[in-house]
């Protein structure tokens, strides 16, 4: 059977689908007529030849461009994408990169580039033809907006003695070009398709998943909120928050208890009973709870440690020890409590204190300013105006600030509180704190490697690459990076990678790329019998390595042959290695989602 | 008469002994699988899992198997296995010669670069289509051993042989079980040793 499948990208569509709207919505089958906005344009790449076939990559191309026209989208001259493409020296057609796809836009007028792949090209007794293509948008940051893949074989429509059979592979090429192209005239009209299911009885046979990853395979970590506090023993009890940095749909335990020897001076401290402190799915903030011991002489400066550890179904991040200073006779200077370097967006309002080291007879007045590269507004609002007041006798007060949702999900915000020269005390050494805003709201990024190929047939590494690149887009909780960003990087890097992403190679390309998650493995056999009956066989496993933790968090070993799922009669035998492929990946991708 | 049974009894009797003797001391020892007795196994946190060597005549054997072991490794949640690239750099830093038998320094180096308590090594002896007769069947052979990084020494060793041509083949013919399907009950034989 014709095999086609869609996916599509929502957040950037709010650009594209305006320059849709604004430009005239493509009707289906229709050149759209009279005077009107110009519609979208669109530049047909030249075919890349995976096949290794020598298909014919001009006339798979123009039948490509033919078919598109037909159903009323807007295409640019062969001639006039020919001359783009020397006059910036480009010669690489499988991808487009951050300075090509700003040229597009800005000489060749074209909103969005379609990047075609020839995958399979069989001119044997039954012919066989598999492709794939993406719509990237031009501009500043290249996006995939829309992938498809499309295989057809002579006999996918033979029927009862073989009558349907098709013996040319010229036509094989153009039903499947027409399955392309009417899949993104749909996709330009607006239609959204559901993904289809994962499940084809094709899943792999090994998985592994990280305890400590989540929903969304990034790591869950589970620290305290500040490095330290600094109490007045009047008090009598403390309340240390600790954060998890994302929601999680499992129950997370961490163990706490007193350590060390940080008491200095005589006397009992504080009491702390070791317990677990449990988040419930949703949760992100909790506090452990000190009580403080009152001391009976001047005992001078008394700290106590609480430690995290043993962390379930999260990783411990940092800090991961909370120093509590108890001064019962501190001289009169203020500082700002040392915070963790980081903190959840979800925590919503953050209050960082502000501290007296003794008590005044007047009120201490503290003027701040907040600052970084979170804007205000988006990035976060100061709740507490500056200046700060301490009350007379009171020995702290907080600075609230409410962490926004802030701009789309890009590099991690910071934010830095400075306080400036107060009134009735002195200001002490700390009075800076830097903060970074973690937003893991956002879909997490996925930088798509070639697969390794130890197979015998060549470019079944990009191959692999498609597909994973295809089903992650198909799946809402992933946002895959354009394959040619992440070739221009690794060239631009110098990367070398002979077996696969090593720690120092993930490193600079989670930086340069922003990403989140990197995807990569490799393939043992991509095998496709041309001119036997043989049942195509593919053999792969796949690593995804996460950016906090620098480790593997899934991975999963599949193989599988095309006549597994036969009933009768050769029906449901799947007949090139590339069809075979996608239904593993997705059947892999499938298993990714699941916890 | 009486006498001749009691002798014939008695003879009897001994025969029997003799055999069950006989038979016991045939039966064979377990002498596959090595436990260094002074290893904290329980504190061993990550692998880095070398290239295997390759004896048999397919030339992707080894790397099948240790793709399959890797893999298989990591699944059983017990241990984290350092990604193929990462041992592959570390390789390289630490100017291995010949990574499918490292010498004892070399590994304590290459421990400390790629971060890793201990390092397994292996051999493949058997991959591929045997046959007996007229019929023919999948077979694997392989051994592994695993070295602490802190010293250089061997704490582990284990073989497995699994497929061949079996009596159903035999009767009722057919090709066996599948490559991919051999070579993990192989690699789950190996793991059970590992852990037990």
């Amino acid at each position: 059977m014709p095999s086609s499948t869609n996916c599509s990208n929502r957040l950037p569509l709010a650009a594209f689908a305006a320059l849709l709207v604004v430009g005239g919505c493509v009707q289906k089958g229709a050149v759209p007529a009279g005077p009107g906005p110009a519609p979208v344009r669109i530049a047909v790449l030249p075919v890349e030849d995976l096949s290794g076939a020598g298909a014919p990559a001009g006339e798979v191309r123009r039948s490509l461009i033919t078919g598109l026209r037909k159903r009323g989208v807007a295409v640019l001259e062969e001639e006039q994408v020919e001359a783009f493409l020397t006059k910036n020296r480009i010669r690489y057609i499988a991808g487009i990169e951050e300075s090509s796809a700003q040229a597009w836009k800005e000489q060749a007028g074209a909103d969005a580039v379609l990047i075609t792949s020839c995958e399979l090209y069989s001119r044997s007794e039954v012919p066989k033809v598999f492709l794939t293509s993406r719509l990237v948008a031009t501009g500043r940051a290249p996006e995939v907006l829309w992938m498809d893949s499309a295989g057809f074989s002579g006999d996918d429509t033979a029927g009862i003695l073989g009558i349907g059979l098709v013996s040319e592979i010229s036509a094989v090429a153009d039903t499947a070009v027409d399955l392309l192209s009417r899949s993104l005239a749909r996709f330009l009209s607006g239609e959204r398709r559901p993904a289809p299911p994962a499940g084809s009885g094709l899943g792999p046979e090994i998985v592994f998943r990280s305890s400590t990853a989540g929903l969304d395979l990034r790591e869950n970590t589970v620290s305290f909120l500040l490095r330290s506090s600094r109490l007045d023993e009047r008090k009598g009890s403390a309340r240390i928050p600790v954060v998890l940095n994302a929601r999680t749909a499992k129950p997370v335990q961490v163990d706490f208890a007193a350590s060390g020897r940080t008491v200095r001076g005589k006397g009992a401290v504080a009491t702390l009973r070791a317990g677990t402190l449990i988040f419930a799915p949703g949760e992100t903030v909790r506090s452990i709870e000190l009580a403080i011991a009152k001391g009976t002489l001047l005992e001078g400066e008394r700290s106590v440690e609480v430690a995290l550890r043993d962390p379930r179904n999260a990783a411990l991040g940092g800090p991961a020890v909370h120093v509590v200073e108890i001064a019962d006779m501190p001289p009169a200077t203020v500082n700002l409590a040392p915070a963790a370097r980081s903190a959840p967006k979800e925590i919503g309002n953050m209050t960082l204190a502000v501290e007296l080291t003794a008590g005044a007879a007047q009120d201490v007045t503290v003027p701040f300013t907040v600052s970084g590269t979170a804007a205000e507004g988006p990035g976060y609002r100061q709740v507490t105006p500056s200046p700060l007041v301490i009350k007379a006798g009171e020995l702290s007060a907080g600075i609230t600030i409410a962490v926004g949702d802030g701009e789309r999900h890009g590099p991690d915000r910071t934010l830095e509180v400075t306080l400036q020269t107060p009134v009735n005390a002195l200001l002490g050494p700390h009075r800076v704190v830097r903060l970074t805003i973690e937003d893991r709201s956002g879909r997490p990024k996925v930088a798509v490697l070639p697969f390794f190929n130890e197979s015998t047939r060549r470019n079944a590494g990009e191959i692999l690459m498609l597909q994973f690149v295809k089903e992650l887009r198909m799946q809402d909780r992933f946002e895959v990076i354009e394959p040619g960003l992440v070739r221009q990087h690794l060239l631009n890097m110098r990367t070398v990678m002979d077996r696969g992403a090593s720690i120092a190679d993930a490193g600079p390309i989670f930086t340069e790329l922003n990403a989140d998650l990197i995807l990569s493995g490799r393939i043992m056999d991509f095998e496709y019998f041309e001119q036997s009956a043989a049942a195509p066989k593919v053999d792969l496993s796949v690593e995804m390595i996460e950016r906090r933790s620098g480790k593997v968090v899934w991975s999963a070993k599949s193989h599988h042959r095309g006549d597994e799922k036969v009933l009768l009669f050769d029906w449901g035998r799947i007949k090139t290695a590339n069809a075979l492929a996608e239904h593993m990946v997705r059947a892999l991708v499938g298993k990714m989602a699941e916890e | 008469m009486i006498r001749r049974n009691t002798t014939t009894g008695r003879t009897a009797r001994a025969l029997s002994w003799t055999l069950c003797v006989a038979l016991a001391a045939c039966a064979p020892a377990v002498t596959d699988v090595f436990h260094d007795a002074n290893m904290d196994f329980g504190a061993i946190r990550s692998v880095a899992v070398m290239p295997f060597v390759n004896q048999t005549r397919e030339p992707l054997a080894a790397e099948r198997v240790r793709d399959v072991f890797m893999t298989m490794l990591l699944s059983t949640g017990a241990v984290y296995v350092i990604p193929a690239g990462e041992v592959s750099r570390g390789i390289t830093r630490t100017g291995i010669g010949d990574p499918t038998a490292p010498a004892p320094e070399e590994i304590i180096k290459f421990g400390g670069v790629v971060k890793a308590d201990v390092v397994i090594t292996g051999t493949v002896r058997e991959y591929g289509e045997v046959r007996s007769g007229s019929v023919t069947s999948q077979a694997i052979s392989l051994s592994m051993r695993m070295i602490e990084t802190r010293t250089g020494k061997v704490v582990w060793s284990a073989s497995a042989t699994k497929g061949g041509v079996s009596f159903a083949d035999r009767l009722l013919g057919g090709g066996g079980a599948p490559m991919n399907e051999v070579t993990e009950k192989a690699v789950n034989a190996i793991l059970d040793k590992l852990f037990k």
